[in-house]
């Protein structure tokens, strides 16, 4: 095994579990969240060159999973219109938990991609926007965009005191 | 809320999510990845490959109009004709159909790779000589060649041709210029390079003898 393939097996060996989990939480399918992570994994090997000097491999890798999701599913909505949701796959639980995952997965992609990048791997601004390929403003604006929308999912102090 | 609680909430709900699905684990090993993007990579390069060579093949026809198909009243675009000693002429009035003439040589026991210009390069390694070696060898290999006005010929001793080496040749399209009694004359020119004669290249020169007085052979096209 050439010292390339040692590195990448190691690369491996320490993140596909971590994005498998995080890709997973983001389509809400097991069977498709592997096959995207695989996919990912296979382009990051046959770009290694670039992905190793990523700031952020792991968020590289489930970026790619997440554009590579966007294309499975445009190509699934002219094949079948059935709701392919894993009840296996990690709800919410219901409650705020379920529907602001729900909400979360309804996003639209960079605005999702900013989100997952954001939460999971702590990236700021700057950091994403490399990552995605994008202006640093530009990141902002979405970040903006998907807080505002999922603002709506989370009841307000007031309205939580008014059920109680 | 600001922005700032909205993302903590929204944290806490995904991070919460992730720890749930703790159980799920990647069950593809690394080197199926690796071979998965070998394969991928193989495939890119042989589908290249056979674009090229498709590109290669249409663009012989289409490049050149009326490569097929050439009226009896018109003088044949090329003639290739054998002549004893193992010499071949071949005399070019028209830039149509290089790959009959190709074949032609071939046939004839020319380890050629004809183009046009303007043509894809075919896949050859050059033969690496000397220049000076390369200047003897080619004139011992293309002993005449006149570029007169309407057509180019040249011949080839195939009795030169080394095994290895096959023959890359050029034909470049017209230039039309200007004469006394103001007619304008048609030039071609061909120009060779060696090349070695295995793989997609010219194949190797074929056993055949060309020694002794056979008799002269013409293809005209």
């Amino acid at each position: 095994m050439t010292g390339k393939q040692l590195e990448f097996t190691s690369f491996y060996a320490a993140a596909r579990d971590d994005c498998l989990r995080i890709v997973l939480v983001t389509v809400g399918n097991r069977q498709l969240a592997e096959d995207l992570v695989a996919e990912s994994f296979t382009r990051a090997w046959a770009s290694w060159r670039t992905v190793r000097r990523h700031p952020a491999p792991r968020a590289w890798v489930v970026r790619t999973a997440l554009n590579l999701h966007v294309s499975w599913w445009r190509r699934r909505r002219r094949e079948t219109a059935l709701d392919c949701r894993d009840p296996a796959a990690p709800g919410g639980g219901g409650g705020l938990d379920g529907e602001l995952l729900a909400a979360v997965r309804q996003l639209p992609v960079r605005q999702q991609q900013v989100i997952i990048l954001r939460v999971f791997f702590d990236l700021d601004a700057r950091a994403t926007a490399q990552t995605l390929g994008i202006a640093p403003g530009t990141v902002g604006v979405h970040l903006h965009r998907a807080l505002a929308v999922l603002r709506a999912q989370i009841p307000s102090p007031a309205s939580q005191e008014a059920t109680e | 809320m600001t922005d700032d609680d909205v993302l903590a909430v929204v944290r806490d709900c995904l991070t919460n999510a992730r720890d749930r699905a703790a159980g799920e684990q990647m069950t593809r090993p690394a080197r199926t990845i690796i071979a998965r993007a070998r394969r991928r990579r193989l495939r890119q390069g042989l589908s290249a490959a056979a674009a090229a060579a498709v590109i290669v093949a249409v663009a012989a026809p289409e490049l050149l109009p009326g490569s097929q198909g050439a009226s009896p009243a018109r003088l044949a675009a090329w003639t290739v004709i054998t002549k004893p000693g193992g010499r071949i002429a071949v005399t070019i009035r028209e830039l149509r159909d290089p790959a009959g003439l190709q074949r032609q040589l071939r046939a004839d026991g020319v380890p050629a790779t004809v183009r046009f210009t303007g043509q894809n390069p075919p896949p050859c390694l050059y033969y690496p000589l000397l220049p000076k070696q390369n200047f003897r060898l080619q004139t011992r290999i293309f002993p005449q060649a006149s570029n007169t006005s309407g057509h180019t010929a040249f011949t080839i001793n195939t009795t030169a041709i080394p095994a290895r080496i096959g023959l890359w040749i050029t034909l470049s399209p017209p230039a039309s210029r200007a004469t006394q009694g103001g007619r304008r004359s048609i030039d071609f020119s061909a120009t060779w390079t060696l090349v070695y004669a295995s793989g997609r290249c010219p194949p190797g020169k074929p056993a055949q003898n060309f020694s002794g007085g056979g008799v002269a052979a013409s293809s005209n096209r």
